[in-house]
């Protein structure tokens, strides 16, 4: 029974709308068809009828009786139909039971004369010559001259009266089959209008993720308003939890990274067999604790609102940054962004990726660091390029894992990576590592484009 | 080499002095924002390490204020706040160097040591004046290859001088770069400490400038 009422009403608005509005526009239409031709075929009945009753009264005005008592008629209808043998239009005259005179339709007069064709006064509808539906109008009257009731019956065809409702039936069908069509099609237009402000709250939204918007316009129609209210309250408080949650991300982090430095200085004062252990786990409850920071830091799609980073400002930030800590190693930066290269994304997350990636290519290039940046349908496509070893092919996925590192010397905790991966997927980007024309390590990121 | 360390943790601040003062340095030190920013514009430093989460006054703050007062000393940013966009802010406000907690002790006292050398301009850790040679990385200084004896105090001045060389060094100077703040000045413990290195070092190695000071004399 759902299954029908879901194919009744499919998950279109639309077609839901075009649907119920065919459900009872429909059947208004048949039945309208119905009564129109129950109608014309009543008036062309009375039509019919009126048309017999004419005759009749023309034949009544000819009858009168002779001198010997006889019925005659002084003329009979002029109209050639009731000439045609059996054409279906006849009349008859009787005095008593017997037929004194009938069209020449009807056939000759023969000895004994013809039986009348009804025996029912009035109108009747009954079989008669060639098996033909005739339509009956009997009249008896009593005439001055004799006391015997004189008869008068006047037959046309009913299939001429059947043939012209077809015909009407067939006009009817037609025009109310085109304007069956042209209902549903102003159904259609009308629908599509009345849902617009859907469609302009579909855009709206996503504008709102691709941080091009911070929340929906107030401007939408009353109906809609409610649910416009309530997606920017539900906005609103997402916000809100990401704001409470990096707060608390960054309380947690102070609260526990004092404790984490005394520790890690006091262990490596111990003697060695111990050292080695605490020292150890020391490092992983570290790195674990890091990791959960770094993971409730990263606010993800759609998490702040107005979600958009220009590339240029973010890049420029980060080689005075790198500039600054690796001073004393004379790299050159090398910058080449597009200025359409802005991301849709939370700037605090491009600035984690970038400064996470930067920073290992300063750490490992022997003179030289380039970044690139540009829109490339829709997305946007960066590379991080340095002259350092680089990676072989096959240590390539393990760098990528947890807080894997490939040369212990280099300091940093090696979580750079895997977080970088992390908040790469968040926004279903892409993350690759490869050679580069430099002689180094190539990362390709590829990012939301805003 | 004098250093402020600007930390609200008593015990990391503790750790803190007790290893730089084990390499050769002086150390002050101030518990909240307004305290480090006082002692960082009144006294002279040759680096600072700050914390950025202080009480009464925020470490961005002190260091964005020491910077508009024209205070170039080299800070060292130390914080649990790890990401890159606090990164950045900290080395915009004017920072040169950022190591987040937890920390190695060593990797501070190795940066300590590369900011002092870059704001002396040298860019070597090792740093050969005639038959002298320091060695920042070790704490060591050699003549003639031979390393000499020396306590913390004589190696902060060795070290000191050599960095200024060629330079006239006044008592003053010489009080504020190697003794901490709780060091009564009294001139003639500079004189006796001049002694004690002419005899560790060579009497012809450090001259004295009447009513000016000392030079290296190499």
């Amino acid at each position: 029974m759902k299954q029908f009422i879901g194919t009744l009403f499919p998950r279109s608005l639309k077609l839901r709308l075009m649907a119920a509005a065919a459900i009872w526009a429909l059947p208004v239409l048949l039945l309208a068809g119905v009564l129109l031709l129950w109608g014309f075929r009543t008036h062309l009945e009375r039509q019919l009828d009126a048309e017999l009753a004419a005759y009749q009264r023309e034949l009544l005005a000819a009858a009168s009786m002779n001198a010997a008592g006889d019925l005659v008629l002084d003329y009979i209808p002029a109209d050639p139909r009731f000439a045609r043998p059996l054409s279906g239009w006849y009349w008859q005259a009787a005095l008593g039971d017997r037929v004194v005179r009938q069209s020449m339709s009807a056939g000759p007069m023969e000895s004994g004369g013809l039986a009348l064709l009804s025996d029912v006064r009035g109108i009747a509808e009954l079989i008669g010559p060639g098996a033909r539906e005739l339509r009956v109008f009997r009249r008896d009257v009593k005439l001055p001259g004799t006391d015997l009731p004189v008869t008068v019956l006047v037959a046309a065809p009913c299939d001429e009266t059947e043939a012209d409702v077809a015909q009407f039936a067939t006009h009817i069908v037609l025009i109310f089959a085109t304007l069956g069509i042209v209902f549903l099609i102003a159904v259609y237009l009308q629908v599509g209008f009345g849902l617009r402000p859907l469609g302009r709250l579909r855009r709206e939204i996503a504008s709102i993720r691709d941080g091009r918007a911070e929340n929906l316009s107030p401007s939408f129609p009353n109906e809609i308003e409610p649910v416009v209210e309530e997606v920017n309250a539900l906005i609103e408080h997402n916000r809100h939890l990401i704001e409470r949650a990096r707060n608390e991300a960054g309380n947690l982090a102070h609260a526990i990274k004092n404790p984490l430095s005394v520790l890690t200085h006091e262990i490596a004062h111990l003697d060695d067999p111990r050292r080695q252990v605490l020292a150890a786990q020391l490092q992983s409850i570290t790195d674990q604790v890091e990791r959960i920071l770094k993971r409730i830091r990263a606010a993800g799609p759609t998490a702040t609102g107005h979600a958009r980073a220009e590339l240029a400002e973010v890049a420029d930030d980060l080689t005075f940054s790198l500039g600054t800590i690796y001073r004393d190693r004379n790299l050159s930066l090398r910058l080449k962004i597009e200025p359409d290269a802005v991301f849709a994304g939370d700037r605090g997350d491009l600035v984690e990726i970038l400064g996470n990636l930067c920073d290992n290519a300063c750490k490992w290039a022997r003179s030289c660091v380039s970044i690139t940046a540009f829109r490339r349908e829709g997305r946007l496509a960066i590379a991080i390029e340095d002259d350092g070893p680089g990676i072989a092919p096959v240590a390539r996925a393990a760098v990528l894992g947890r807080g894997q590192r490939l040369d212990e010397r280099v300091p940093g905790s090696g979580l750079g990576l895997d977080i970088v991966r992390e908040i790469v997927t968040l926004y279903r980007g892409r993350l690759a590592l490869g050679e580069s024309a430099l002689g180094g390590l190539r990362v390709d990121l590829d990012l939301p484009a805003a | 080499m004098r250093i402020l360390i600007v930390e609200d943790d008593a015990e990391i601040l503790r750790l803190l002095a007790t290893a730089l003062t084990t390499a050769g340095y002086a150390v002050d030190t101030a518990g909240d924002g307004e305290d480090g920013h006082h002692l960082g514009s009144t006294e002279s430093y040759d680096a600072i390490i700050l914390d950025l989460g202080l009480p009464k006054l925020d470490g961005l703050s002190v260091l964005e204020q020491w910077r508009k007062e024209g205070i170039t000393t080299p800070v060292l940013i130390l914080t649990a706040r790890d990401s890159w966009t606090e990164k950045v802010k900290g080395l915009r406000a004017g920072a040169d160097d950022y190591v987040a907690k937890p920390f190695q002790m060593e990797e501070v006292i190795a940066r300590i040591e590369a900011l002092i050398r870059r704001a002396k301009g040298i860019v070597n850790p090792v740093l050969t004046i005639g038959p002298l040679t320091l060695d920042t990385a070790q704490g060591a200084v050699f003549r003639d290859g031979r390393p000499i004896v020396m306590t913390p105090l004589e190696y902060r001045l060795t070290a000191y001088m050599m960095m200024r060389h060629g330079a006239v060094i006044s008592k003053t100077e010489i009080t504020e770069h190697i003794y901490d703040q709780s060091f009564d000045c009294d001139s003639n413990v500079i004189e006796v400490l001049i002694n004690r290195l002419r005899k560790k070092l060579g009497a012809e190695v450090i001259e004295t400038r009447r009513g000016q000071g000392y030079v290296l004399a190499l």
